[in-house]
């Protein structure tokens, strides 16, 4: 971190709002972008007094990609790739997002083969991703061994769905109606297996890292947010469910299958960064319960409706929502009727759920600041978009 | 249905959208310079912001607030139309705090002033970017009419429900909830 001369800071167009208070020991830190809390690419100015934070600004933008303007100007087809690239840790989700709208535009009907075959691989996505949040956390406050451990499962993982999807990261499996291909004969039993192996897995993270006094010194009671501050930052996902409030799209909206099966949806009342941690360390057994539910009742059949080769949808708009990794991932589709949107809006979650951070961070350590921003999990392709 | 509390929002329409084909249960048109007014009802009601979309039509932008409670399926759309030249509304900031960040961002890609808004810079977009890139070329801009399904437009009343007799079903649907 460096500390900026607010001669300097006044010649850099983002600050020039941001001055000094009117007391002399007040110091401007301009956090990131190359900073490792803030995974690369966000840039927070800070406003210090002493250790203590007066004000934060994020400044957004640094992987900014316009995909909203790319949406317009591809066809329906050709803007599917890119939502691999929006959220690249829960590409299987915003996938789902924009297909679902879609579908529901041109009104699509998704065969049920296709549909569990979705839940299984958003799901195994999903614990992809908060097992590499657990990991960087974990990193950015201060503990290195966790992120090996973290990745070590992963890679069983990105294994399962590289032989699935073809690609390791930013997948575009689906298609309207439908899944590109279907999935291996040894598909179920590998995530069957998978889910063993996780399952003995976490005890020993429980024991090791949730349990740790220092963890727990670094988490509790930091960064408290309440209900009433989630929802009028529409913070969604486990940051709300971390404020008490047991609300998940899977249940409050259901999509595809999912009240098809059995799951707990995991809460607690504290509203600190520990909450929020436990949220998503609860989420790990719940997709894997998912998980083993889709694969064990999975139906044969075809793995995708027929969908016309230039979809036309007729005129109208839908939205579509869907429970991603960081919260509740909103596609929103206007068509004139022709062979591209109208307009394609995306609501990122992490979009939300960042601009809650000003707020938590008033009056905390620098160094506790660092462990809000993490346990907001934040992905800064999606907020950037 | 329409619930009660719309009434007080002072809609200049509302339309019921079909959450199976929409994703959304209500569409409420609102005038600009009453959004403040009308979003309170919705607060009071206890509705979360989801986003704020803005869109160019040939009418001028229509900016769309997504709202919905945290649990169940109510998804409502609150529309505001304001012109291309000088477009300006209140901002709901005060109202929505998260709203900030969404209003900045139709601010960066539409040039929508948001009268009221305490941060009215640029977000995504560099401040020296010169241009607002999502809004259309005059020959590509549609307008409501045809953007948006009969039925909508019926309730709306931009159309007459026999106007278009091809399509029984919608007609046949749009004339009842006008009877109602």
């Amino acid at each position: 971190m460096q500390a900026f001369d607010p001669k300097t800071l006044a010649q850099d167009p983002t600050s020039v709002r941001f001055e000094p208070g009117p007391t002399e020991d007040k110091l401007i830190l301009s956090m990131g972008p190359q900073h490792p809390s803030t995974h690369g690419v966000l840039r927070i100015l800070l406003e210090l007094d002493g250790e203590y934070i007066v004000r934060a600004e994020p400044v957004l933008g640094y992987v900014h990609r316009m995909h909203e303007w790319m949406g317009q100007e591809k066809t329906y087809f050709q803007f599917m790739p890119n939502m691999g690239r929006v959220d690249y840790l829960h590409a299987m989700a915003w996938n789902w997002a924009y297909a679902g709208s879609v579908e529901r535009l041109a009104g699509i009907e998704v065969p049920e083969r296709a549909e569990y075959i979705r839940v299984a691989v958003t799901e195994l996505n999903r614990i992809s991703s908060h097992l590499l949040w657990w990991g960087a956390y974990l990193l950015d406050l201060g503990a290195f061994t966790p992120i090996m451990y973290a990745f070590d499962d992963r890679e069983f993982l990105l294994d399962i769905l590289q032989a699935v999807t073809g690609s390791r990261l930013t997948y575009s499996y689906f298609t309207f109606g439908g899944v590109y291909n279907d999935v291996p004969e040894d598909f179920p039993k590998r995530c069957l297996d998978f889910v063993k192996l996780l399952r003995s897995r976490l005890p020993m993270y429980r024991d090791l890292v949730t349990d740790n006094v220092i963890l727990r010194g670094r988490c509790e009671g930091i960064g408290e947010m309440d209900v009433e501050l989630a929802r009028r930052y529409g913070a969604t996902g486990p940051v709300l469910r971390g404020s008490g409030a047991a609300v998940d799209t899977r249940r409050a909206e259901p999509y595809s299958v999912y009240p098809r099966f059995d799951f707990p949806i995991p809460s607690y009342p504290q509203g600190d960064a520990m909450a929020r941690y436990m949220v998503r360390m609860d989420e790990l057994e719940t997709s894997c319960s998912i998980i083993e539910q889709a694969v064990s009742t999975m139906p044969g059949g075809p793995i995708a409706a027929k969908a016309p080769k230039t979809l036309k949808p007729p005129k109208g708009e839908a939205c579509y929502a869907v429970e991603g990794a960081r919260g509740k991932i909103l596609v929103h589709v206007r068509s004139d009727g022709g062979p591209k949107p109208y307009r394609v809006k995306l609501r990122a979650p992490g979009f939300s759920n960042l601009s809650v951070f000003a707020e938590l961070a008033r009056g905390t350590l620098l160094a506790d600041a660092v462990s809000i921003l993490g346990s907001l999990d934040l992905v800064i392709p999606e907020i950037d978009r | 249905m329409i619930p009660a509390f719309v009434a007080k929002m002072g809609p200049v329409c509302s339309a019921p959208m079909d959450h199976a084909t929409t994703g959304m249960t209500l569409s409420i048109t609102v005038e600009a310079q009453n959004i403040v007014d009308a979003i309170t009802v919705l607060d009071a009601e206890g509705y979360m912001l989801e986003d704020v979309m803005a869109s160019d039509l040939q009418e001028g932008f229509e900016i769309t607030y997504h709202f919905s409670l945290l649990d169940g399926i109510n998804r409502l759309v609150v529309r505001a139309l304001v012109p291309h030249e000088a477009p300006r509304l209140p901002s709901i900031s005060a109202v929505y705090p998260g709203a900030d960040w969404h209003e900045r961002e139709c601010y960066d890609f539409y040039g929508i002033d948001f009268a009221g808004h305490p941060n009215l810079y640029n977000l995504l977009l560099p401040e020296n970017f010169g241009s607002h890139p999502l809004v259309k070329p005059e020959k590509a801009r549609k307008s409501l009419a045809d953007l948006m399904p009969l039925g909508y437009l019926v309730d709306c009343g931009l159309a007459e429900p026999e106007a278009e007799k091809p399509k029984p079903a919608k007609v046949v649907k749009a004339a009842t909830t006008e009877d109602a």
